[in-house]
C-alpha cells in the first residue's frame, strides 16, 4: 500500500510541489504504521514484525525520491524516517502531528534554500547568522552588506535591513540609520524616523557622559568631548536646532583649544568645519587656510574648505585651490568618494 | 553560549529524567495500573545511556538525522532485552517498554538541541502532554502507559529535532554547557546504579536523590546575575530542602515504599543528592564567562566523582557531590590558565 503510495507520489512528484510530495509520503507511512498498531494491539507480534520490516525496506527508496529537505513536510519526513525503525506507530504519529503543527514561528524565513536576489541573500545571510557572544558576524562585513541593501533595496528589503541594523544596538548602526532618514521610500523614512530618538539619546547622553570628564584641567577630556560633540551632531540624526547646539559648543571648545596651542591642525580643521555649518563662512575658511598651512593636506580638509569658498561663490580662490592641490585631488576623483564627481568637474573646468 | 543555556542544560540533564519518572508513576496512578519499578528504571536507564551521549552528539555538531538513527534502536533494543532478561516480562510490555525507551531518548535528542539552538518548545511540551492524555486514554495497562511516555517523548522530539533538519546551516551551538550537562545526565544514574551494583536498595538512593528537586529548579528558573550569588541562594534552598527530608526521613518506610532495612542508604543519598544542585550552580560559575576547554576534565572528574558509591557504597553518595564540587574548584583554578593564552584572552574579552 505505501509501496503504492509512494509510487503515486514519484508519479505525481513532477506536477507537485516537492512539500506535497513529502507530505504525502509522511501520510503513506502513517496508514502503514496504523496497520502495524493495530497488529500490535491485537496481539499479532509475528504480522506487527512483518509488516513494520516492509516498511522499514521501504525507507531507503526515498533516497531516490529525494523530497526537498528545504521545506518543513521535507524534514519531518526526513526526521520520521530516522525515528520510524525504532518507533515504528509512535514515530508516525509523531510525524503527522509535526506536520499539523507547522514549523516554529521564526523559522520560516531561514528555512528557505538562499534566493538569488542578492540583497535578499544578504538579509537571510545576516539574519540567519547566530548573534553569539563567541564567534559574532564581524561588525564591518554586516555594515557594508546593510549598507548596499540600503542604497540599492526595494522598500520591504530596506525595512528588514533597518531592522537587522538596530538590533544589536551597535555603533555603526547610526550610518545606516542616517542613510535610511534620507532614503527616496517615504516608508522607510518613517520606519527610520521611529528609530531616530533613541540614537540621538544616545548620542547625548555620551556627550553627557564625557562633559563631566572635561571639567578638568586636562586638554585631553576637551578634545574628547568636541570629538563627540561632532560626532554627535554629523551623524544627521540630531534635530537642527540641537545639532547647531552641539557644533557651537564644539566650536567653542576647538577655539579655545587653537588658543592654547595655535599648531593643533587637528584643531583648526574641527573648527573651520563647525563655523562653516554655523554659517560664518570667511571665519570658517581662514581656519581651514590654517589647517591646511599646518599640515592637516587630506582631501577631506581641502573638501570643506572648497564647500566653503563654492558656499562664499568665491569662484576665483576655487580654482586656485584646486591648482594648488591638483596631484591630491587627481588622485581623490579617480577613487569613489562621495566628492569625486565633483572634483572630476573641477579639474577639468580649473585645466 | 550564555549562561541561561549552560543552567538550562545543567538543570535540565537533571530535571528530565526526574520528571520522566514522576511522569510515568504518575501516569501508572492514574490508570489504576501499578508501574513496576525496576522496569521503570531500566526505561529511563535505556533512554538516558543511549540518548545523552547521542544528545551530545546532536548538539554539538548540530545535526540530529545520524543521532536518532543511532541512539533510537539503542535504547529500544537495551529495554526490551532488559525487559525480557532481567524483569522477566512477556514479549507485550517487553515491545512497550523498548518503545518508552526509544520515545524518551528521542525527548532527549530533541531538547538538547532545542535548548542550544535557543528554540522555543514549550508549544510542543503542551503537544507531548496531550499526546500522552490521549494515549492513556486510548491505551490500557501498564504497557499503555509505557507506550504513552514513548508518544509524549516522540512528539516532543520530533517537533524539536525537525527544525534542526530543517536548518540549512547547522547550529554549532553545543559548548562545554552541552558536554557538562549532557555528562551529568549520565551521572544522575551513577548514584542509583552504583547502589544497585554494591547489593542495595537502588530504590532508596533513587528516591532521596528527589530531594534535589527544589534547588534544581531554583537553578532553572533564577534570573541572571552574579553566578555566585546564585550558587549561594541555591546552597540556602538545598540546606531547607534537605533538613526538612531528614526531618521526615521515616515517612516513606511508613507510607510502605521503602523497606526499613535501607533507611541507612536513604539517609546518606538525602545528605548526599541534597547538595547536587549547588555542585551543578558552582559548574554553572565558570561556564558563565566562557566555555574553555579545561571544563572537559571537570565533566569527567565531575562524573566519576559521582560514580564513586559504586565503589565505595552507600557512603559515596555523601562524598559524590563534594567530588563534584572540587572538581568546579579545578576547573575554576584552570580559568586563568587559559585565559594565559592570548588567542583565549581576545575571544574572553570580544
Amino acid at each position: 500500500m505505501a509501496r503504492r503510495e509512494a509510487r503515486r507520489a514519484r508519479l505525481l512528484g513532477s506536477h507537485r510541489r516537492p512539500a506535497d510530495q513529502a507530505a504525502l509520503i509522511v501520510f503513506g507511512f502513517a496508514l502503514l504504521q496504523a496497520l502495524v498498531a493495530l497488529a500490535l494491539l491485537g496481539g499479532w507480534w509475528a504480522a506487527a514484525l512483518l509488516l513494520h520490516l516492509g516498511c522499514c525496506a521501504l525507507l531507503p527508496l526515498l533516497r531516490r525520491l529525494s523530497p526537498q529537505r528545504g521545506s518543513w513536510a521535507g524534514s519531518v519526513l526526513a526526521v520520521m524516517a530516522a525515528a520510524l525503525p525504532a518507533l515504528g506507530p509512535l514515530a508516525a504519529a509523531a510525524g503527522l502531528l509535526a506536520l499539523l503543527v507547522g514549523a516554529p514561528r521564526g523559522f520560516d524565513s531561514a528555512a528557505e534554500a538562499l534566493p538569488e536576489d542578492p540583497m535578499e541573500a544578504r538579509l537571510a545571510a545576516i539574519a540567519a547568522a547566530p548573534d553569539s557572544p563567541v564567534a559574532p558576524l564581524p561588525s564591518g562585513l554586516m555594515l557594508e552588506a546593510l549598507g548596499d541593501v540600503l542604497r540599492w533595496g526595494t522598500g520591504p528589503q530596506k525595512a528588514r535591513a533597518l531592522s537587522l541594523a538596530t538590533r544589536g544596538g551597535h555603533r555603526g548602526g547610526d550610518a545606516l540609520l542616517h542613510l535610511a532618514l534620507l532614503d527616496t521610500d517615504g516608508a522607510v523614512r518613517a520606519r527610520a524616523e521611529m528609530l531616530r530618538p533613541d540614537a540621538e539619546r544616545r548620542l547625548l547622553a555620551e556627550v553627557e557622559s564625557l562633559r563631566a570628564a572635561a571639567r578638568g584641567p586636562q586638554q585631553d577630556g576637551t578634545r574628547m568631548l568636541a570629538r563627540q560633540l561632532d560626532r554627535a551632531a554629523f551623524s544627521g540624526l540630531l534635530e537642527t536646532d540641537r545639532a547647531a547646539l552641539c557644533r557651537a559648543e564644539a566650536a567653542g571648545l576647538w577655539l579655545a583649544i587653537v588658543e592654547q596651542s595655535p599648531d593643533d591642525a587637528e584643531a583648526r580643521a574641527a573648527l573651520g568645519r563647525d563655523l562653516m555649518m554655523l554659517g560664518d563662512l570667511p571665519a570658517a575658511s581662514a581656519a581651514l587656510e590654517a589647517a591646511l598651512a599646518h599640515g592637516v593636506a587630506t582631501a577631506g580638509v581641502v573638501g570643506w574648505l572648497a564647500e566653503c569658498l563654492f558656499r562664499a561663490r568665491d569662484f576665483a580662490a576655487l580654482e586656485a585651490l584646486v591648482a594648488r592641490w591638483r596631484p591630491l585631488l587627481e588622485e581623490e576623483a579617480r577613487g569613489a568618494s562621495p566628492l569625486a564627481p565633483a572634483w572630476r568637474l573641477w579639474l577639468r573646468e580649473a585645466r | 553560549m550564555s549562561e541561561p543555556i549552560a543552567r538550562r542544560l545543567l538543570a535540565g540533564a537533571w530535571l528530565g529524567p526526574w520528571l520522566a519518572g514522576l511522569a510515568l508513576f504518575g501516569a501508572g496512578w492514574l490508570r489504576g495500573v501499578p508501574i513496576d519499578p525496576a522496569l521503570a528504571g531500566l526505561v529511563l536507564a535505556a533512554s538516558l545511556l543511549a540518548g545523552a551521549p547521542a544528545a551530545l552528539f546532536a548538539a554539538r555538531c548540530g545535526a540530529v538525522l545520524a543521532p536518532l538513527r543511532l541512539a533510537l534502536p539503542a535504547a529500544f533494543a537495551m529495554a526490551a532485552a532488559g525487559a525480557v532478561l532481567w524483569v522477566g516480562t512477556e514479549v507485550g510490555g517487553a515491545l512497550a517498554a523498548g518503545f518508552g525507551a526509544a520515545g524518551l531518548a528521542s525527548l532527549w535528542i530533541g531538547a538538547a538541541v532545542a535548548t542550544t539552538a535557543r528554540r522555543p518548545h514549550a508549544r510542543l511540551l503542551l503537544a507531548a502532554a496531550a499526546g500522552l492524555g490521549l494515549a492513556l486514554w486510548a491505551l490500557a495497562g501498564s504497557a499503555g502507559v509505557f507506550m504513552a511516555i514513548g508518544l509524549a517523548g516522540a512528539i516532543h522530539g520530533l517537533g524539536t529535532a525537525a527544525p534542526t533538519a530543517l536548518a540549512l546551516r547547522r547550529p554549532a551551538t553545543g559548548g562545554a554547557p552541552a558536554l557538562v550537562g549532557l555528562l551529568l545526565a549520565l551521572a544522575v544514574l551513577a548514584g542509583p546504579f552504583g547502589i544497585w551494583l554494591a547489593g542495595d536498595d537502588a530504590l532508596a538512593a533513587a528516591m532521596a536523590l528527589l530531594v534535589a528537586l527544589p534547588g534544581l529548579g531554583a537553578l532553572a528558573a533564577l534570573p541572571e546575575g552574579n553566578p555566585w550569588r546564585l550558587g549561594l541562594a541555591v546552597l540556602l534552598t538545598q540546606a531547607l530542602a534537605t533538613n526538612l527530608a531528614l526531618f521526615i526521613v521515616a515517612a516513606p518506610v511508613a507510607a510502605d515504599l521503602l523497606p526499613v532495612a535501607s533507611l541507612g542508604t536513604f539517609r546518606w543519598a538525602l545528605l548526599g543528592g541534597g547538595f547536587l544542585p549547588v555542585f551543578c550552580a558552582l559548574l554553572a560559575a565558570p561556564l558563565a564567562a566562557r566555555p574553555p576547554r579545561a571544563l572537559l576534565p571537570l565533566a569527567v572528574l565531575g562524573t566519576l566523582g559521582l560514580a564513586l558509591p559504586a565503589m565505595i557504597g552507600p557512603a559515596g553518595l555523601l562524598l559524590a557531590p563534594l567530588a563534584g564540587i572540587l572538581a568546579a574548584a579545578f576547573g575554576a583554578m584552570l580559568w586563568p590558565t587559559h585565559l594565559a593564552d592570548p588567542e583565549n584572552r581576545d575571544a574572553a574579552r570580544a
